[in-house]
């Protein structure tokens, strides 16, 4: 038995996938736990299977700090008004129908990230005995099937709020992300690399290759639809609409997580106030405005900025992922910044 | 390590496991699709829209709605289509609405293909509420699919209060506390205590805390009807009346019904009916509520003095002449009067009526001691007292005459549970239907069991031999019922602890007075040893619990309910509408969570696992109450439970399900109601079998009391009192330490804050706190969006006068200092409040301690609690606003202000007769807020709160220097789950009776 064997690859990624989008839906159930000690590199990072109930308490704890201080849900990454539901969540939902997917969770959005591991272990489970049963037809679907959600969404998104998650929830959960997103990657790899394998065989057996075409490459897949779009020179235009541009990720290209939210706070010396995102941040220009403190608050919004840009990067030319869309959003976004930051300068 | 190995191991390291449950996707399963998610896809219409029923009865029915023949398969256009004409297919299922006591029927319209509920409307079949709800009934979907509502069993990390959760198995909670439980039974018998909120079905939960063999049953009763109950219960042996409003002839209302009264729509509906049909419309209130906007005659009495103007009615019908003779000579205990009157009544131009001492006299004695008993009440006194002019009083009275025995009248909470000695203002109301001889007749005002009807379960657990001091201590023994309100002072003086304390939709730290009292007692473990709140959603009393545990909505659990919402009676069966709709679609269920959204479970199930846990082997007996009846040793499930009592229970069902080929059960799950007794007016002139005894009463084999001689033989049922009569006199407030006159007969009591006791030229004022909202409910509907949308905050209703003398202006912040503290708030200037007294409505208020979770965002403000040695403050900031979740309407929230929780500032006010907390308030000081105060800025310094309970208790009358016979309240007052006899005994060690 062999991970070459394609059965054995998609009977094992069924179980991983499945592992992860449990823990990462129902955060440290003593079954999942103790299934992912048998994985290195969670069992690296996991506390040992006789820690007491104080430890695994903050483990469930984190969990739940990590799932809702970075909302885990596809359409508020991808989604034009930054809210759950709405096209991003139905495409998903249609895409699950297409694969015979019907989550019985009815505790989390369809689009949650564990719901989509799922979704991706019940098609490679399916995968796996197709291949046990040798009905090709059906394995050329299915992968055909993990291959379109890997693309889309999962590597549009999936990239993000890793990064914006990173923050959150510790070393266990901020793993737990990385190894998602790794495998997602990987699994999109060999499927893209067995795609045009398939496609280049099907070319040469066919006169008829000339004039098809094969499906578009993946990196062209549009990660956002809306570039910042914000004229700072409209008198309308005020602190709050940059607020609520850069907690849109999806005009922004940027992730803000609360965490990174505080620390731009506490950089300018501005109380980082309570509630959503938006209106903190609003808050915050706006007395940093009337503090005098606009050009600390915006270089800290900046060096954020930076340093997401830097581990996005990073991450896309590590795992061949489509983060160049994120990326020339948020080069808009840190340009807009820059603006706002040197026409602080001048007033003063 | 590279990406590449990473993956390969953890792929290959997965490999070598056997396949397990752990091992499935973390999602697979059947189609369904609740809670939480977007809005659902529908299948393809493949039918036209059928039409609605239209009928037009000849009483207050709906004349239009879907045919029951048709639920099964229903389809309608697709609102949310239009202008497109869509149709859609539904299952219609029935239940109750859990959002108040009155029991309403709801319809649910689930999605025949998605198990959606697309909305929940009224039931057309249920005899309470005919169809119609208020806007509570169908804002249940609010609550259902509320994008925050909790949805897994959460246990607390870190200490109590701290807001940290983590989500654990039902399992690991229900072995747990399941485990807790067993360790308290084995070592006491007063450990437990079930605190309900409101309970909202009819004795499934009272029966589980029976078997367990606990004194556990703690309820709100004593901060809502207990001073009515007592008023009601010391004349006629019922605990609150069911008035006949739709054929009453005068409506007699003290408060708001018909905007927020007890019953609220069922009523409310009747009262419009009663009204359309020419009956005239009497409202007390010292607020232009709505009710008192249609009323005939408007009465803004001052709080408390309301016994003044109902006496003065009482004392015109006596001078007229125009008193039911022959009801009260038949009905009225007036042998007991003539016999007792001496040992309570000290006014000589009484007393010269009376027949010599031992002697029962005549009916015509008792009639003249009664017309000089209330002859000082013309309409200048009590217009005097209660700040209305004489005119319109007599008005009133007019009115009642007129009505005679078709006067329909009922107190709401407001005055009864507003003033000490408010059960008497109750006795001077329901002297009026004792005088118009209107009790229990067409129109008139019948007793609340005359017009509920609760069945048998199969096997009732035998009742326990405890008392729990924490609930009925020895100080109130008149108490209707347990004195809930005051457990944290109660364990402030080292009076007790609890080892597993159950809030069920109950939040004492918001809704109940001196809250901050609360909030210290829930934090300290040595107090509540385990703390576990079952509710659907959060609230500010869950926060300090140790375990969270969701629980189902009206359309997700199964409970039984009736209310005396008119003069018949009938059973409502709620149940959990998407198991009925996927049972109906050929899906098997076996336990209500499998269709419930996330892991939210139904109590009844919660109650059978956990007692199931809490003695595994049987040896404490109490396993044996949660076996199937049909298959021994195993436990019961739902359907066996309601399936035994429809069929031996309720009479007429059977036979009603026979005529439609259904069982009782399929009948209940298909109507979802019954009804049992069309009318039942004057039961107590029902004939009984047997002797009467020397002393006139008439009893069972068993020895129990059934009824009396009305003499020559004629036995009648009569009433629950001791005489079996209607007591004018009662003679056991005399045996129990309450001999004064203003006691014994109804007569007013001095309130708490009469006008004698506000000091207004030293900016005193009367704080009015407990009136409601009609489209909230206590803390329940904090997450119903719609509701909030139309209410959300209670700004300090203010005369102009008073707002001229203080300087304010509309809206502008007011300091309101109550006894124990202060608090912040907008004040609202109209005529429509009575001056002198300032008012601010219940129901909002909310707050949360968590900036983004333990509360809606949408009706609670974020709030910080501090404390520095006694003295307890919470700030706001902020308060609603609007934030993204899977609901789009929660980014639509337009409302910021969300209220101010005044009750934090209340004093305990135990009524020393009643027990319940007298709400009305003493405003020590009313002031233009200072520059620093900050909107919804509570402080209370809980050293004074203690102050305040001791003041209070000083003026109760202890069972144990009271007693007349040793015993720790009289045994015919009723409790809602009575111990045995020995349970009664007064202890002669402070710790007898509850071990
Ligand atoms: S009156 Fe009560 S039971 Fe009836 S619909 Fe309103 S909230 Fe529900």
């Amino acid at each position: 038995m062999s991970l070459l064997e394609p059965e054995v690859l998609a009977r094992a990624r069924h179980r991983l996938y499945g592992l992860l989008g449990r823990l990462l839906v129902e955060g440290p159930r003593p079954e999942a736990l103790a299934l992912a000690r048998a994985v290195p590199t969670l069992a690296a990072v996991l506390p040992p299977p006789d820690a007491g109930p104080d430890v695994l308490d903050d483990l469930a704890a984190a969990h739940y700090a990590a799932t809702t201080e970075v909302s885990p849900v596809a359409s508020a990454v991808l989604g034009e008004d930054g809210l759950i539901g709405g096209p991003v969540a139905d495409a998903i939902r249609a895409a699950y129908l297409a694969g015979g997917f019907h989550p019985s969770r009815t505790d989390v959005a369809i689009d949650h990230v564990g719901l989509q591991l799922a979704y991706l272990a019940h098609l490679c489970d399916a995968e796996a005995q197709a291949h046990a049963d040798g009905a090709l037809d059906a394995v050329e679907r299915l992968t055909a099937l993990q291959q379109g959600f890997l693309d889309d969404p999962l590597a549009r998104w999936l990239p993000a709020w890793v990064v914006a998650s990173g923050d959150a929830g510790g070393p266990v959960w901020r793993t737990v992300a990385e190894l998602s997103l790794e495998l997602v990657a990987s699994h999109r790899s060999a499927s893209r690399r067995s795609a045009s394998r398939r496609s280049a065989s099907r070319r040469s057996a066919s006169r008829r290759s000339a004039s098809r075409r094969s499906a578009p490459a993946p990196d062209a897949a549009p990660a956002t639809t809306a570039g910042p779009g914000l004229d700072l020179d409209d008198p309308d235009v005020d602190l709050r609409s940059i607020a609520t541009l850069i907690v849109r990720p999806a005009r922004s290209g940027w992730l803000l997580s609360r965490t990174a939210l505080a620390r731009v706070c506490a950089a300018a010396g501005v109380t980082s106030g309570l509630g959503e995102r938006g209106r903190v941040l609003a808050g915050a220009l706006e007395s940093a405005a009337a503090l005098g403190q606009l050009q600390p608050l915006v270089e800290a919004l900046m060096q954020e900025l930076e340093a997401w840009q830097a581990q996005l990067e990073r991450l896309g030319t590590q795992l061949l992922l489509p983060t160049e869309p994120w990326l020339a959003r948020a080069r808009q976004t840190h340009a807009l910044l820059t603006t706002v930051r040197d026409a602080v300068i001048q007033v003063r | 390590m590279s990406t590449t190995t990473r993956i390969a191991d953890a792929l290959a390291s997965l490999l070598g496991l056997p396949p397990s449950r752990s091992n499935r996707p973390a999602a697979p399963g059947g189609p369904t699709n609740v809670a939480g998610e977007a809005m659902p896809a529908y299948a393809e219409p493949d039918a036209a829209p059928t039409s609605l029923l239209e009928i037009h009865h000849p009483d207050g029915r709906m004349s239009s709605y879907p045919p029951p023949e048709r639920w099964d398969d229903w389809v309608e256009w697709d609102s949310r289509a239009w202008p497109d004409k869509v149709a859609r297919r539904y299952t219609l299922v029935p239940t109750i609405c859990f959002n108040c006591e009155s029991g309403c029927g709801l319809l649910a319209y689930v999605d025949r293909t998605t198990l959606e509920i697309r909305k929940f409307e009224g039931n057309p079949v249920h005899p309470g509420s005919r169809g119609r709800n208020c806007a509570k009934g169908p804002a249940t979907h609010n609550q259902t699919y509320d994008p925050e509502r909790i949805l897994h069993p959460l246990k607390r990390v870190g200490a109590r209060g701290g807001g940290r959760w983590k989500r654990v198995s039902w399992d690991e909670a229900l072995d747990d506390i399941a485990q807790k439980m067993r360790e308290s039974r084995l070592k006491r018998r007063d450990g437990i205590m079930y605190h309900v909120g409101r309970p909202g079905e009819d004795h499934y939960t009272n029966r589980c805390i029976t078997a367990w063999g606990v004194d556990g049953h703690n309820s709100h009763t004593n901060v809502c009807s207990a001073a009515a109950r007592t008023g009601y219960y010391l004349w006629a042996g019922f605990d609150r009346p069911s008035p006949d409003y739709a054929n009453a002839s005068t409506i007699l209302l003290i408060s708001s019904h018909l905007e927020t009264g007890h019953y609220f729509n069922p009523h409310a509906q009747r009262i419009m009916e009663g009204i359309h049909r020419g009956a005239q419309l009497i409202v007390l209130d010292p607020r232009l509520s709505n009710t008192a906007s249609k009323a005939s005659v408007w009465l803004p009495t001052w709080p408390g003095s309301e016994a003044w103007v109902l006496l003065a009615i009482a004392r015109e019908i006596l001078a007229q002449g125009r008193h039911d003779r022959a009801f009260m000579e038949r009905w009225v205990d007036w042998r007991g009067f003539n016999r007792d009157a001496r040992r309570s009544l000290t006014d000589p131009e009484v007393l010269r009526h009376l027949p010599p001492e031992g002697t029962e006299g005549t009916f015509e004695q008792f009639e003249a001691a009664l017309i000089a008993l209330y002859r000082g009440f013309t309409f200048e006194v009590a217009a005097e007292r209660s700040g209305v002019d004489a005119a319109r009083i007599a008005e009133a009275a007019e009115a009642v005459i007129r009505g005679g025995s078709r006067l329909a009248a009922h107190n709401w909470r407001s005055a009864s549970i507003g003033n000490r000695g408010g059960w008497q203002i109750v006795r001077a109301l329901f002297l009026l239907n004792v005088l118009t001889g209107s009790v229990g007749t067409e129109g008139g005002t019948s007793g609340s069991s005359w017009n509920k009807f609760v069945p048998k379960p199969f096997a009732q657990p035998p009742p326990g031999s405890a008392w729990n001091e924490l609930q009925l201590p020895l100080e109130w023994p008149f108490a209707h019922f347990e004195m809930s309100f005051l457990l944290p002072h109660l364990m402030e003086e080292g009076r007790g602890n609890v080892d597993v304390y159950f809030t069920r939709v109950y939040n004492p730290v918001w809704t109940n007075p001196d809250g901050f009292m609360w909030i210290r007692a829930l934090r300290d473990e040595s107090k509540f040893g385990l703390h576990v709140a079952l509710t659907p959603t959060w609230n500010e009393t869950a926060a300090f619990a140790d375990y969270v545990l969701p629980m189902g909505l009206a359309g997700e659990r199964h409970d039984l309910m009736s209310q005396e919402t008119h003069a018949g009676q009938w059973i409502g069966f709620r149940q959990p509408v998407r198991r009925v709709a996927m049972e109906r679609l050929g899906q098997r269920v076996d336990r209500t969570w499998e269709a419930n959204p996330g892991e939210v479970w139904e109590e009844n199930e919660l109650w059978v696992d956990l007692s199931w846990r809490m003695d595994p082997d049987g040896s404490l007996g109490i396993r044996r109450w949660f076996e199937s009846p049909d298959r021994p040793g195993e436990p019961i499930t739902q359907d066996e439970y309601w399936g035994w009592i429809f069929d031996n229970s309720v009479p007429g069902l059977p036979e009603a399900a026979r005529a439609e080929g259904l069982t009782p059960l399929q009948y209940m799950r298909r109507y979802g109601a019954f009804e049992v007794v069309r009318t039942n007016y004057t039961p107590y002139e029902r004939p009984v079998e047997g002797t009467a005894g020397d002393d006139g009463l008439v009893r069972d084999p068993a020895g129990v009391v059934v009824g009396l001689d009305l003499g020559g033989g004629v036995l009648r049922a009569g009433f629950g009192t001791p005489s079996r009569r209607l007591e004018l006199l009662s003679s056991t407030l005399i045996d129990w330490g309450w001999p004064e006159p203003d006691h014994t007969v109804p007569w007013p009591l001095q309130s708490h804050v009469a006008p004698e006791h506000i000091d207004r030229g030293a900016g005193q004022m009367l704080l009015l706190p407990n009136f409601r909202l009609p489209t909230l409910i206590h803390t329940r509907s904090a997450n119903a969006k719609w509701l909030y949308e139309i209410s959300h905050h209670n700004p300090a209703w203010i005369h102009p006068s008073d707002a001229e003398r203080l300087g304010l202006g509309d809206g502008e912040l007011v300091r309101i200092e109550t006894e124990i503290g202060w608090f912040v708030d907008k004040v609202w200037i109209t005529e429509g409040i009575k001056p002198g007294v300032i008012a601010v409505s219940h129901h909002v208020g909310r707050w949360r301690l968590q900036p983004d979770g333990g509360g809606n965002r949408f009706s609670t403000a974020h709030a910080t609690l501090a404390e520095e040695g006694t003295r307890c403050s919470l700030t706001l900031h902020g308060g609603a606003a609007a934030y993204q979740t899977i609901d789009p309407d929660t980014s639509r929230v337009w409302w910021n202000n969300v209220g101010v929780h005044q009750n934090l500032t209340h004093g305990v006010h135990p009524d020393p007769v009643s027990g319940a907390h007298c709400w009305l308030q003493r405003a020590v000081n009313v002031r233009r807020a200072d520059p620093d105060d900050r909107y919804g800025a509570v402080e209370v310094d809980v050293a004074r709160s203690m102050a305040v309970y001791r003041e209070w208790k000083a003026l109760a009358r202890s069972a144990e220097h009271h007693s007349p016979d040793g015993t720790r309240r009289p045994r015919w007052l009723k409790r809602p789950l009575k111990p045995t006899a020995e349970a009664y005994r007064l202890p002669s060690t402070p710790d007898e009776g509850t071990s």
